[in-house]
């Protein structure tokens, strides 16, 4: 026996075989192709539970003036990404003259406060806690099991308006060509987070967490001018003032979520889950040898639920996965 | 398949490439992963599942590569020779080394048949030795690696490797 003998059983790749990883390689090839073809723009908030916040941010300058409130005026159909500048927000959070924290806390009252998420079994369990349906993927890369499911419970949120403190905000963001809506001043906005089930899925490298929850209930003053007031906070969120015009009356402010992203970090893409607009949004981070992909989202609604997958799987791994939640 | 996995791993890099070009990795590297996770785990149709796991796993961790660290060549082979790992961990051992244990020495005439036959024999064999002198043997017979480049990839001294190789060799023949 010698190296002749050791290498006369080495032989080629079956060629069906062969033929099978380059597909799958191009495949992933061009998957790659359109993450880089991503608009650069944004991180978008980590779950589902950001997204309610990101809601209770873009809710908060509808307030308007009029007494009666109705509940489910506003519906989650349409995601609509807005490039913010981190730093911007950064920097405006840290000024001790604002102190801004403080002053939008003041503006916000517990209606009713969310309890500890809730262990269950499995997703029928969760089910039953959260009184929805809950949906779960039928395909998932390989190796990735589901490790985890919790369900947090309803939360209640009252949102008053101020003028002379949204003023301020205006003024520190340098923004003196808007004014205020006339009677806006003492306003309530209210906001109901149903229960949000969690569903974590983990392989050795990758985690994903699916979450689902039933529309939020938005209540807000009747016969206000939305795209006056979304004007304004497309321009808190740092939006050029032409742009913010067009894109404020544009918009059907009834259903569509503003998704602020900071404009560094992300890229980002519109999609179709399941017949229904999505958003797609892939986090990077930035290194020596340039933009490397970080984690992955997905946000969808679907009839009276809405969505959001979030992993550090391949976007397009996870736009796979929303499209197979049944 | 007998070239230096070191020396010709930059081709598959473009001049002012930042990544490989994967075609020429496919072409270059798909025979040499394959045979050696079919020299490693004695089985072909799990040397297949563990080959397109390797690529995959390159394909998606190629941003962590580092080209000052190590060839690609060299990268790509520490992935499958941790994904052949990862795979004893989690699976139970095979049958089919058993099963190859009791291939005939003698196989058919033809060519095919002949490297099957060799190859279940061989695989027998190599089942018996030490875990360590299995993945050097599949480096350097199916990969094709220089005794440098096993260094390189499971971190021994180039002598230890040319060593352990010697001797592991030197049992098989005993043992053919």
């Amino acid at each position: 026996m010698d190296d002749d003998f050791m290498l006369s059983a080495w032989r080629k790749p079956p060629a069906d075989f062969a033929r099978q990883v380059r597909d799958r390689l191009h495949r992933l090839d061009s998957e790659a192709a359109s993450v880089h073809g991503f608009k650069p723009i944004s991180r978008l908030a980590a779950s589902l539970a950001a997204l309610v916040l990101v809601l209770g941010a873009f809710t908060f300058p509808q307030v308007q003036a009029g007494a009666r409130a109705f509940l489910d005026l506003f519906r989650i159909v349409n995601f609509a990404p807005v490039l913010v500048q981190s730093e911007r927000f950064s920097a405006l959070m840290e000024r001790q003259d604002l102190d801004l924290p403080r002053m939008l806390g003041e503006q916000v009252e517990v209606l009713k406060a969310p309890r500890a998420p809730q262990t269950v079994a499995d997703a029928a369990a969760a089910g039953i806690a959260a009184g929805i349906q809950v949906r779960i993927p039928t395909w998932r890369p390989v190796g990735l099991e589901p490790q985890l499911i919790e369900v947090s419970a309803d939360q209640t949120l009252r949102f008053t308006a101020s003028t002379a403190k949204l003023k301020r905000v205006l003024d520190a963001f340098g923004i003196d060509d808007l004014s205020l809506p006339d009677g806006i001043d003492g306003q309530s906005a209210t906001v109901h987070v149903p229960a949000i089930v969690r569903i974590n899925y983990r392989s050795q490298d990758h985690d994903v967490m699916l979450l689902q929850a039933r529309q939020p209930q938005v209540s807000f003053p009747a016969g206000i001018d939305l795209a006056s007031l979304a004007e304004i906070g497309l321009r808190v969120l740092g939006m050029k003032p032409g742009e913010a015009h067009r894109f404020a009356q544009n918009v059907d402010w009834r259903t569509t979520l503003i998704v602020p992203v900071p404009a560094d970090v992300s890229m980002f893409r519109q999609v179709d889950v399941q017949g229904n607009p999505g958003l797609l949004i892939q986090t990077v981070r930035r290194s020596s040898r340039g933009v490397l992909p970080k984690e992955s989202r997905v946000l969808w609604s679907s009839g009276d639920s809405v969505f959001a997958l979030v992993g550090n799987v391949w976007p397009t791994e996870l736009f796979e996965m929303a499209q197979s939640v049944r | 398949m007998t070239s230096d996995v070191h020396e010709t791993s930059g081709s598959v890099w473009g001049a002012a490439a930042t990544e490989p070009d994967w075609e020429a990795v496919f072409s270059e590297q798909l025979p040499r992963v394959y045979n050696f996770l079919r020299y490693r785990s004695g089985n072909e149709t799990l040397a297949e599942d563990l080959t397109s796991r390797t690529f995959e796993k390159a394909w998606r961790d190629r941003h962590r590569y580092r080209r000052d660290l190590a060839k690609f060549s060299t990268w790509l082979l520490r992935i499958a020779s941790n994904v052949a790992v990862d795979h004893r961990r989690t699976a139970h051992e095979h049958a089919p080394l058993e099963a190859a244990a009791e291939a005939p020495a003698e196989g058919t005439p033809e060519d095919e048949a002949v490297i099957r036959s060799n190859f279940a024999r061989l695989s027998a064999l190599i089942a018996k030795l030490p875990d360590r002198d299995r993945e050097l043997l599949a480096l350097k017979y199916g990969a094709g690696a220089t005794n440098r480049a096993i260094a390189e990839v499971t971190g021994l001294s180039e002598s230890n490797v040319g060593t352990i190789l010697h001797r592991a060799v030197q049992t098989l023949r005993a043992e053919w």
